[in-house]
């Protein structure tokens, strides 16, 4: 058993920021820092001496998640590897009034998984195992550790999969899709992680252990399910997921279609939904993110075009040459100038990999900011025309790539790191689209979360009423917020606006991992 | 009943009547159209009655957007036949219950739906009322008017609160104004029969459509004089739902004979089971046992010739309609296949959950309704 060296001696001061934050983060817990060694040994009592990590070295891998503009170690890190372990360590610092924040693969974009430095961080890496398949019910029971692309793989020899896919997928873990409710670029058809989980073991903060639904479509009593899905880690710590499992489709093709004009685009998506088709697939990209990706991988994209639509089908084979027709015309009345259809998975392949390749592809060009608002679809050609505008005010160039069938944006904010005031000027450019998001009847995020970087945005959308409901029922799960404290709720004393996803030099610290 | 009724007309009358009853010490009982005010027992000692029929109207609606947001207490037959004209509907296929539980076909509102999360057959392909209810303006228990959730499909800002609202049955909060996700009305559908298996067969034979993409819609076993009926609904765009209807009906061919129906008798067949309409007529409690679907043939074992039944929701979901003398103990029947059993029509006794459910359950509601001023259901609190 290994000891840090300072153990015993009580530190005053947490361990130093990496960088400083300029985020502020509810008031620092001095007595917890103080007890840092005693919260250690009873740690090591619950989970286990192996299980608690306390050394510098061992907390910096937990430092910063997805969203790397904000970095932290945590007090204490507890690895758990039970239900009744992390029921004991929530009851101890419930009673102890010690904050504690869940971790799963730190992929987070919104912050929402950024330690505290006087919390102990819950990581559920260890709880990574699939306990029960169930073809006969449809649905699969796993731990929160197990990567979303893993229960596919598990069950794709059956002819089947699990729906959402988030481009992190490879990465990020079920639990943490859980905490977020993620989507992916699937979900416009097959749902968000919240029509494709049945059920959850919640652990609260007194540590008691409660089934949410189960393998039955509905449980008796408030859906409280529906309200820990999306919590961002707020309201109880999810130690079992039982997810739903969809055959896969039989066949799955896609088309590729350039447009002169924006609005020429927008109206193909909306004339294609409300010819009752629902697309497995349809991103959009506007002229910079298209030429971007064209430079960087060459996937024969049209690179005159204003905006580009790919578009995917899945369904019986003859439902897919019908509707591929049909998509066909739509894009041609609307004034498309290249209509391709792949002939086989290669040029299918090649068709998503420049849309695959659209962050990276921004990141040779600069440093990026991502962000993730959602619109009504029909405010598509307006919302970008003032993303211009303020793009020209802000003096940054900015990329749009969407989920277009569901009006999920993701534009990339260009800045250079090195030129004083650029990064200021980004983030305040990102407000100002996730501000207009809403004022279009919008939202101000889509699938990312709030974490800490959308959290004093908050009042943009909701009242204080709004929010203090939402406070009251936090309060309900967590009396003294104490799990994942400073993360959705605006802060009262902010010192400065949201943070984001900021890409260094093409750099990230998911950089192997696709993005949508 | 008796107690004095409002319909407010809007959310700041709503808010000045709780408030008011707040501080009167009453207690309030919601109604829609009052078409389920039968469904799951009455609510016990309500004051007042809070009606929502003149929070109605069709708010925003555009169909190439898909979502639409109206008045709490708009009716649904007014919802439906607006979209109709736009070729959309509502996914989670909402029965109308008024004429199995003591009310008026014809009154449902869309408010009350959502609040009883009820869903209909197609629950099983597109997800229940919860999965469609995007945002909501409401008053809480504290009179005070609040939203949450949005306007758009896709949206993780701040809790998902539409969902907790869902299957709540007023007892968190009056909505006032609800927003849902539309989606577009089938092409075609088909309706495949298998009669004559066994149970045995025919549950099987749901089991092994469900899992394979057929993206099957309906699935309800009934029992017959000669074993059962075992119906199977396919929807979509016309050459898609003929391979699927061919593949199907050969797959179901070796277990009994094999009818292919056509889209008429699939809505009135499907509308149908979704109002219950093979029990509800008939006197007796009604429950709902909700169990994992696969599980759906021991439920029917352990019924079967002791009670009148459905298994929808290819199994997930058993009606039982129990004789006055029948002896049956459904909520054990439920739980021995880990699913659970409410007595809907009849005298209810309250549900069953795990301590730690009902714990958690009683703070959230007091988070919304500290004063209790809500009338408790027993369903859900
Ligand atoms: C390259 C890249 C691409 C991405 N693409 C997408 C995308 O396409 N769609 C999308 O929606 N997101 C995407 N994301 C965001 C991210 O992957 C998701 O939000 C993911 O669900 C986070 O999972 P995680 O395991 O990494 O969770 P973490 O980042 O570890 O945690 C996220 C939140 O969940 C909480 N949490 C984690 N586990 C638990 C648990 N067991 N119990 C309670 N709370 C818990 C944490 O406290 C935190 O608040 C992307 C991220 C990256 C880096």
């Amino acid at each position: 058993m290994f000891k840090h060296p300072n153990a015993d001696i009580a530190p005053l001061t947490a361990f130093p920021l990496a960088r400083p934050m300029a985020l502020t983060m509810p008031e620092l817990d001095r007595v917890a820092i103080s007890r840092r060694a005693e919260i250690a040994a009873a740690l090591r009592v619950i989970a286990g001496a192996n299980a608690v990590i306390e050394h510098e070295d061992g907390l910096r891998t937990f430092e910063t998640d997805g969203l790397t503009a904000y970095a932290q170690m945590p007090m204490l890190a507890v690895l758990p590897q039970t239900t009744a372990e992390v029921a004991a360590i929530l009851k101890w610092c419930g009673e102890n009034r010690v904050k504690i924040m869940p971790r799963g693969a730190g992929t987070s974009l919104s912050g929402g998984a950024l330690p505290l430095a006087d919390g102990v961080l819950l990581g559920l890496g260890r709880f990574n195992r699939i306990l029960e398949i169930d073809y006969a019910n449809r649905c699969a029971v796993v731990q929160p550790g197990v990567t979303n692309l893993s229960i596919t793989q598990a069950v794709q020899d059956e002819g089947f999969f699990y729906a959402p896919d988030p481009s992190s997928q490879i990465a990020c873990s079920i639990g943490g899709n859980v905490a977020e409710n993620s989507g992916g670029v699937h979900c416009l058809k097959y749902g968000l992680t919240t029509h494709n989980v049945l059920g959850v073991t919640l652990v609260t903060i007194d540590g008691e252990i409660v089934t949410l639904g189960g393998k039955a479509y509905d449980s008796p009593g408030y859906d409280l399910l529906g309200v820990v899905i999306g919590s961002e880690g707020l309201l109880g710590v999810v130690t079992e997921v039982i997810v739903r499992l969809t055959p896969a489709p039989e066949c799955t093709r896609a088309a590729l279609m350039g447009f002169p004009t924006v609005e020429g685009a927008a109206q193909c998506v909306a004339d294609i939904m409300a010819a009752g088709i629902v697309p497995a697939g349809l991103e959009m990209m506007d002229g910079f993110a298209i030429r971007a990706a064209e430079d960087f991988v060459h996937a024969g994209y049209p690179t005159e075009a204003a905006a580009l639509l790919i578009v995917e089908l899945d369904g019986p084979e003859a439902e897919c040459e019908h509707l591929l027709a049909e998509v066909q015309t739509i894009a041609r009345n609307n004034g498309a100038d290249t209509v391709r259809v792949a002939k086989d998975e290669a040029e299918r392949a090649r068709f998503w990999a420049g849309r695959k390749a659209a962050f990276p592809a921004v990141g040779r060009i600069g440093d990026y900011y991502c962000m993730d608002g959602t619109i009504p679809r029909r405010e598509l050609p307006g919302v970008l025309a003032r993303i211009g505008e303020m793009s020209k005010t802000y003096g940054l160039g900015v990329a749009n790539v969407f989920h277009a069938g569901d009006g999920n944006l993701h534009p990339l904010v260009l800045y250079n790191a090195n030129a004083p005031g650029q990064l200021e000027a980004a983030e305040a450019f990102g407000a100002d689209i996730l501000r207009l998001c809403v004022e279009v009847g919008g939202v101000l995020t889509g699938e990312h979360g709030v974490g800490v970087e959308k959290r004093d945005l908050m009042p943009a959308m909701f009242n204080a009423v709004d929010l203090a409901v939402q406070e009251d029922l936090k309060a309900a799960f967590d009396p003294n917020f104490l799990l994942n404290p400073g993360k959705v709720f605006p802060n009262l004393h902010r010192c400065a606006e949201a943070g984001r996803v900021h890409v260094h030099g093409g750099k990230t610290r998911f950089s192997h991992l696709p993005r949508f | 009943m008796g107690q004095r009724i409002e319909s407010p007309t809007g959310a700041f009358e709503a808010a000045e009547l709780i408030a008011g009853a707040v501080a009167d010490g009453q207690r309030i009982e919601i109604i829609g159209g009052g078409s389920k005010r039968g469904y799951g027992g009455p609510a016990p000692g309500a004051d007042l009655t809070l009606w929502t029929a003149r929070l109605g109207g069709i708010l925003h609606y555009d169909p190439q957007e898909m979502v639409l947001t109206a008045g709490a207490g708009e009716k649904l037959s007014a919802i439906d036949a607006l979209l109709a004209e736009h070729n959309q509907m509502l996914g989670f296929e909402p029965p109308d219950f008024g004429a199995a539980f003591g009310g008026e076909a014809g009154e449902t509102t869309l408010g009350g739906v959502l609040a009883a999360n009820l869903s209909g057959p197609r629950r099983i392909a597109s997800g229940a009322a919860r999965d469609h209810f995007l945002g909501f303006e409401a008053v809480s228990g504290k009179g005070q008017i609040f939203k949450a959730g949005g306007k758009v499909f896709k949206n993780v800002t701040g809790f998902d609160l539409p969902k907790l609202m869902a299957g709540s049955w007023g007892t968190l909060a009056l909505l006032t104004e609800v927003t849902v996700k539309v989606v577009p009305k089938p092409k075609t559908t088909t309706t495949v029969i298998l009669r004559g298996a066994s149970f045995q067969n025919a549950t099987g034979a749901m089991t092994r459509a469900m899992g394979q993409p057929l993206a099957v819609s309906g699935a309800v076993m009934l029992p017959t004089l000669k074993g059962t009926q075992t119906a199977f609904r396919l929807e979509g765009f016309g050459p898609s739902v003929e391979v699927r209807a061919e593949r199907l009906a050969a797959q179901l061919e070796p277990f009994g004979e094999v009818e292919v129906r056509d889209a008429a008798f699939s809505e009135n067949f499907w509308r149908d089971i979704g109002r219950v309409a093979p029990l509800a007529s008939e006197p007796g409690s009604l429950w709902r046992l909700s169990v994992p679907p696969a599980t759906g043939l021991d439920v029917v074992r352990a019924v079967d010739g002791a009670a009148a039944w459905i298994a929808d929701w290819a199994g997930g979901l058993v009606w039982v309609l129990a004789a006055p003398d029948a002896t049956l103990d459904l909520p054990a029947i439920a739980a021995a296949v880990g699913g659970s059993a409410l007595k809907v029509r009849g005298e209810v006794s309250e549900v069953s959950r795990q301590p730690a459910h009902a714990a958690l359950s009683g703070l959230v509601r007091a988070a919304f309704d500290p004063h209790g001023v809500f009338a408790s259901r027993a369903m859900v609190a």
